[in-house]
């Protein structure tokens, strides 16, 4: 019986039937009585009778009874006792047989002697396999007067087939006193079977409903369905064995399969194996785990296109249960939730990643920047520190140069002073004497050859004594001495030592400066700057011209004027009169003149300070010099 | 009475011009000359003392300063009127003449000029 194909079958079915639901409990049928079957097979613990069975039970166990009518009774029920196919015992109070039937015999594989007159679980063979425990509790209990009790067991005959025995007892009373219990045992083998299938088809009945539910739910939670066929992402609802109860048509742009193909279909189909089982499966267990409606999220996967692309998704999901309650048990669960393709994030992550990994690279790039900023850094300091260095050796050399320069322009000082005496004193008797040999000459040729003499030594004095004199202008350590000087005194003084220069002329001086007027001047080298410009004003002024001097302060600077009635000067003149050396007519060969006096002048005027120039309205208008020095301007103020 | 003016020049070139253009002015001078600062003090230790003294200043052996000083330590001689003569263009001829000594005439100078310098120092000091 047990290669039975049929049997095989069903027992599959059951076994699918365990994994897809849970373990069906029946505490209902309290009056029921299942053994434990320690092979774990499934005959003895998953049977279920129902309500429509049990009528049919007490039918049989009223033919029973009546069939089981004391011995002897009536011959008919004799016969019915021997003939019948269930075994049929008679036990007295203390478990002894007084009767079995032929069917028992034959299951006992035992002789009516070997058997009757022994306690019934004391019996060796067949009978020895039934539950003795359960059996005595039963037994004790028909003692008492409990009635119509059953027990379902497996038993293995002589040829070791298993079958499925159900047991029931009657106790037989006279006089309210139970004299026998009447055991009959039935073999349900295959009866057993038949309610094996009558409870699949239930189970897949029930199933079915479970999904017929679970649409009618999704369409009150989704709303309508139609909502989610534009959508992007899948909209799924499976159960937690993963059919697919519903999906949207997004899943036919991702995954490249049409919907209705998909509903009823495994998940796992559409997933990779290796990530079904990894990552769906602990998923959905962690689905179920989770109370109704928290919510699953943010779960990373793949799925698989049509094409075979995997494609990276994130997983919401949602555990829920359906409204319509199915007897007996729990409404199932389902996860329904949504399936976001990410490639595009996927994308962005690896883009982001990538620029992160190029950040990096820019940051060792630039700390590498840094690197060498640094050790230029310090090769700049080394280069700052020997130029610092360098310097300090420079600067040391430039001091001991400018003592060097400065020395030697002492000794250039001291070679001019020592020049000008060794120049000057020759000239001394030339000059002093030459004018009075010409006195004392009466030959006129003579006379004439004396005066180009006396001309020449005048300018060969001349010549040397300016040029000393600029020179030591030139000089940068000569320092003026600056005092208050009183400007008409000052100026008077030097027209008075010039007197026989005017007389001689026949040239007249007008001085018009305010005796109130102090300048800050060196007195010598200011007498020298008039001295230059008298010199120069009688030179170019006829006789009988005359000579102005005026003078005009302000606060800081007084503007002196000299203004003569002499031959004048074009503009060309004006601007070079100044310069060293610069003769007004250089055509001529003019002894009367150094052509340094005025750069004198200007020397002069600008170590003080203050500037010279010169305004002429043109030739033979006349010129008038002017030149600035600084006011003495508190005693002006006075 | 003719004025005695004593020249001081280590040069007799420039001692005896600057004699000759001082006696030229109508013999109005009595001129004498040294050529050394030592010959003007032993001059002056003779007692014989000059109404004015030209002094030049570069000199060997003693300089115009030295005899300068000399003359000034001696009460007697410090009223001699001085005009310093020199050839130097710095700060000392300017010194010399203004501050220390009467008055100071730059060579080569002008005989003109020479003669006016040494006639107002003169007048100068008979006041």
């Amino acid at each position: 019986m047990k290669n039975d194909p049929e049997i095989v079958r069903i027992l599959r079915l059951q076994e699918n039937l365990g994994v897809l639901r849970e373990e069906p409990s029946f505490n209902k049928y309290d009056d029921l009585k299942f053994l434990e079957d320690s092979s774990g097979d499934a005959f003895g613990k998953t049977i279920l009778f129902d309500e429509d069975y049990e009528r049919d039970e007490i039918e049989i166990e009223e033919v029973h009874k009546n069939r089981l009518m004391p011995t002897g009774a009536n011959n008919a029920s004799e016969s019915s006792f021997q003939d019948t196919n269930d075994i049929i015992i008679y036990l007295n109070g203390s478990g002894k047989i007084v009767k079995i039937n032929k069917a028992g015999l034959a299951f006992a594989n035992l002789s009516e002697i070997e058997i009757v007159g022994k306690i019934f679980w004391e019996l060796p063979g067949t009978f020895s396999k039934i539950p003795v425990s359960d059996f005595r509790n039963l037994f004790n209990n028909a003692v008492d007067g409990k009635e119509n009790q059953k027990l379902l067991c497996e038993i293995v005959d002589k040829s070791q087939n298993k079958h499925a025995m159900k047991f029931s007892m009657y106790p037989i009373a006279e006089d309210s006193i139970v004299k026998y219990v009447i055991v009959v045992f039935q073999d349900v083998t295959s009866e057993n079977i038949t309610k094996i299938i009558l409870y699949e088809t239930k189970e897949k009945l029930r199933a079915l409903s479970d999904y017929f539910e679970a649409i009618t739910e999704s369409t009150i939670t989704f709303g309508v369905r139609d909502l989610f066929s534009n959508v992007s992402d899948i909209i799924f609802q499976i159960t937690p064995a993963g059919h697919i109860t519903y999906i949207n048509s997004a899943v036919e742009k991702i995954m490249g399969c049409k919907s209705e193909e998909l509903i009823g279909d495994s998940f796992a189909k559409i997933i990779p194996n290796k990530i079904w089982k990894k990552e769906w499966k602990k998923a959905i267990s962690e689905a179920e785990n989770l109370s109704i409606n928290e919510e699953l999220n943010g779960f990373e996967t793949y799925v698989t296109h049509k094409d075979g692309r995997i494609i990276p998704v994130e997983v919401n999901g949602k555990l829920i249960r359906h409204g319509l309650e199915v007897v007996g048990k729990e409404n199932p669960p389902s996860i329904q939730g949504s399936i976001k393709d990410i490639t595009e994030r996927r994308e962005a992550q690896e883009k982001l990643r990538k620029n992160a990994e190029q950040l990096k690279v820019m940051n060792e790039e630039l700390a590498t920047a840094n690197e060498q900023l640094t050790s230029m850094n310090e090769e700049l300091n080394g280069a700052h520190k020997q130029l610092t260095t360098l310097n300090e050796v420079l600067e040391q050399k430039v001091v001991e140069r400018t003592a060097e320069v400065e020395k030697l322009l002492k000794h250039k000082d001291e070679f001019i002073a020592q020049l000008s005496h060794d120049l000057k004193s020759p000239l001394t008797p030339l000059v002093g004497l030459l004018p009075m040999v010409e006195q004392q000459v009466n030959d006129p040729k003579v006379k004439e050859l004396l005066v180009i003499i006396s001309r020449n030594v005048r300018y060969i004095k001349d010549l040397v004594v300016k040029t000393l004199q600029l020179e030591r202008l030139n000089s940068p350590n000569l320092v003026f001495q600056i005092n208050d000087v009183a400007l008409l005194e000052a100026t008077d003084s030097i027209i008075q030592n010039k007197e026989h220069i005017f007389k001689e002329n026949n040239i007249t001086i007008e001085n018009n400066i305010d005796k109130k007027i102090f300048v800050k001047a060196d007195s010598l080298h200011l007498g020298e700057l008039f001295d230059n410009i008298f010199t120069n004003a009688v030179k170019f002024t006829p006789k009988g011209g005359k000579i102005i001097i005026d003078a005009e302060a302000n606060k800081d600077f007084v503007t002196v004027s000299i203004k003569d009635t002499g031959i004048g000067l074009t503009k060309e003149q004006m601007e070079r009169i100044f310069d060293e050396f610069y003769k007004v007519d250089p055509a001529r060969h003019d002894l009367e003149s150094s052509g340094l006096g005025l750069s004198i002048c200007k020397r002069i005027a600008e170590k003080h300070g203050g500037k010279i120039w010169v305004e002429s309205p043109g030739l033979e208008k006349g010129s008038t010099f002017y030149f600035t020095i600084p006011s003495a301007s508190k005693k002006w103020f006075i | 009475m003719k004025k005695k003016i004593l020249i001081v020049d280590d040069e007799p070139d420039v001692a005896s011009t600057v004699e000759f253009n001082l006696k030229e002015s109508d013999g109005e001078y009595e001129v004498a000359w040294v050529n050394s600062g030592k010959g003007c003090l032993e001059l002056l230790e003779k007692n014989q003392i000059p109404d004015l003294i030209m002094l030049d200043i570069m000199m060997p052996e003693m300089s115009g300063w030295e005899v300068f000083s000399k003359i000034k330590e001696n009460q007697i001689w410090a009223k001699i009127p001085i005009i310093f003569l020199t050839a130097r263009i710095d700060r000392t001829a300017e010194k010399a003449g203004n501050f220390l000594g009467d008055d100071y005439i730059e060579k080569p100078y002008d005989p003109v000029d020479l003669k006016k310098r040494v006639n107002d120092v003169l007048k100068k000091n008979e006041k």
